[in-house]
């Protein structure tokens, strides 16, 4: 099942991929292979800020991370916070635990909003 | 305080903010997007997960990040945004009541309005479960907030009831908070969600899912202790001698979503008894003139893309409205839901324009087969959990206007073509 809801069927001998069905595009084909040979998952949680009147920041790692390491993953993030202004895109956590991604923040902080705007 | 105005749009979540750039970009110049809450983005700064803008940004944004484009471009037009902005009224005449610090009580004459309120989860008391009334009762959407903005755990083992996307997506963000899911618990015979959440979210880390099962009764002294789960026979109801139970802190939620209709109510716009929103034309148009309607407040849409979508398409009518490009025809078709069709929007069709259809099948189905009208396209499957969207050109509707109807129906292919 990719993401975006073809259902797809793999053919696997051993390790390798031998045939892909089903696939609408070819974003499909890359996720199934992807999905039997190395199935990753894109992590989303938040960490702690210094802002009370924004306490979670989203983060997301900006690459997959295996399955397995997903839950050392959140455990390892748990240890941050940042502090101060945030830019959306900015790394938090650089080559988490060595697996090649980052965990990035998913939005801004202090993004400049009037509270209203007056339009006048 | 009477303030006059091209557009007001009820809601920045992504339906009103992609109404109200769409119009601008259409021309309008005095637009005004009043929004209840702090900060416009709705109900996507608590979506933290990815999976939004596949189609719209052909990217796999969290719910954050594509709300930060929208409010981004939003904040750099001159569309007058008011934030802890509360509609009070709407009116039959197009009048708008609202409430903020800043103005106090004001009153808003616009010449078209886009609504676009969203939609509100059902409770227990929607669906009726019997059982005592402890505290560790929430619905998924409020403890999806609690976790991700607010930075609480609503319990520690959680029995989720339902498995639409919100249930299945609080499973995972659970289990990966370090909470225990005893189980996801669904009535049908099938998931509630999109199956990419049923594999990502539930397979992914071994939660359990019980189809055609439901919670029968909530027990716990001052708190959640537990509840007993019961599999349900064909008909949905409870089989007592199944029923066991399962210890847990916190029950929630998933019982499906309601368009947010009180305004639109008030108002006497006519609304869709199966949907719950506003019937509309093919412009978005409600049964009010000059009043538009996009995004869930009009039917819960599967994927976020498109409501924007369906706000881009709401604005940009609501500009075409305000400018006399939008004349009424004096004839009308009525679109009639035939053969497993659930829902079908729009519900009638008064111009000459190609027109887009969404529509939600009722029961799985394999080598379907999709009329409308004199259009007919073929579906490998079609799954109840996802809104099909279809366009016709003006001329599959042509033998259509003789009879004044649009039949809509989806049969299983093979067994059409034995019949022949």
């Amino acid at each position: 099942m990719c993401p975006l809801g073809c259902r797809i069927e793999v053919q696997v001998e051993g390790k390798e991929v031998k045939g892909v069905h089903g696939d609408r595009c070819k974003k499909g084909v890359k996720y199934a292979q992807q999905e039997v040979v190395f199935p990753g998952r894109i992590l989303t949680t938040t960490v702690r800020t210094d802002n009370p009147e924004m306490p979670l920041l989203p983060v997301r790692s900006n690459q997959a991370i295996p399955k397995e390491m997903l839950i050392e993953c959140m455990r390892h993030i748990s240890k941050h916070a940042t502090n101060g202004p945030v830019r959306l895109g900015q790394t938090v956590i650089e080559n988490i635990l060595g697996l090649g991604a980052d965990i990035v923040a998913c939005r801004s902080i202090s993004l400049e909003l009037p509270k209203i705007s007056t339009g006048a | 305080m009477i303030r006059e105005v091209d557009l007001a749009v009820i809601g920045a979540g992504p339906a009103g903010m992609a109404a109200a750039i769409s119009a601008r970009e259409a021309g309008l110049d005095n637009i005004l997007l009043l929004e209840r809450a702090e900060y416009p983005g709705g109900l996507l700064h608590q979506c933290i997960h990815n999976g939004f803008g596949l189609h719209y940004f052909k990217e796999d944004l969290t719910g954050p990040e594509y709300a930060e484009r929208f409010i981004t471009k939003l904040t750099s037009t001159d569309v007058t945004l008011c934030l802890n902005t509360m509609v009070t009224h709407l009116n039959y005449d197009r009048t708008v009541v609202a409430i903020n610090p800043l103005w106090g009580e004001f009153i808003i004459l616009p010449k078209a309005i886009v609504l676009a309120m969203g939609c509100r989860e059902k409770t227990r008391f929607s669906i009726g479960i019997p059982g005592s009334r402890p505290s560790g009762i929430f619905t998924a959407g409020l403890a999806q907030k609690l976790v991700n903005v607010d930075g609480y755990m609503p319990g520690g083992e959680f029995v989720i009831l339902g498995s639409g996307d919100i249930g299945m997506i609080m499973a995972r963000r659970l289990h990966l908070e370090g909470a225990t899911v005893k189980a996801v618990v669904e009535i049908m015979p099938h998931v509630g969600g999109l199956i990419r959440n049923e594999v990502q979210c539930l397979h992914d880390f071994d939660i359990p899912i019980l189809l055609e099962h439901t919670v029968s009764e909530i027990y716990g002294n001052g708190r959640v202790e537990g509840v007993k789960i019961a599999q349900v026979d064909k008909y949905g109801s409870i089989m007592k001698d199944t029923e066991r139970d399962v210890g847990c802190d916190c029950l929630l939620l998933s019982v499906g979503l309601i368009p947010e209709n009180e305004l639109s109510s008030e108002a006497g716009i006519e609304l869709d008894p199966q949907i719950g929103g506003p019937v509309i034309d093919e412009y978005l148009q409600t049964s009010i003139e000059g009043i538009f309607a996009a995004g869930n407040v009009l039917q819960v849409w599967d994927l976020v893309d498109s409501v924007t979508v369906d706000g881009e398409r709401a604005g940009a009518n609501a500009a075409r409205y305000v400018a006399g490009e939008l004349e009424k025809e004096p004839r009308e078709l009525k679109v009639i839901p035939g053969e497993n069709i659930r829902t079908v929007t729009p519900h009638r069709i008064v111009g000459d324009e190609s027109v887009e259809f969404a529509l939600r099948v009722k029961k799985p189905i394999e080598n379907a087969e999709l009329t409308v009208g004199g259009y007919r396209k073929r579906y490998r499957v079609m799954s109840p959990t996802e809104v099909v969207k279809v366009t016709l050109k003006p001329s599959d509707l042509d033998t259509c206007w003789e009879c004044g109807e649009v039949s809509v129906y989806c049969s299983e292919r093979g067994k059409e073509e034995a019949n022949e």
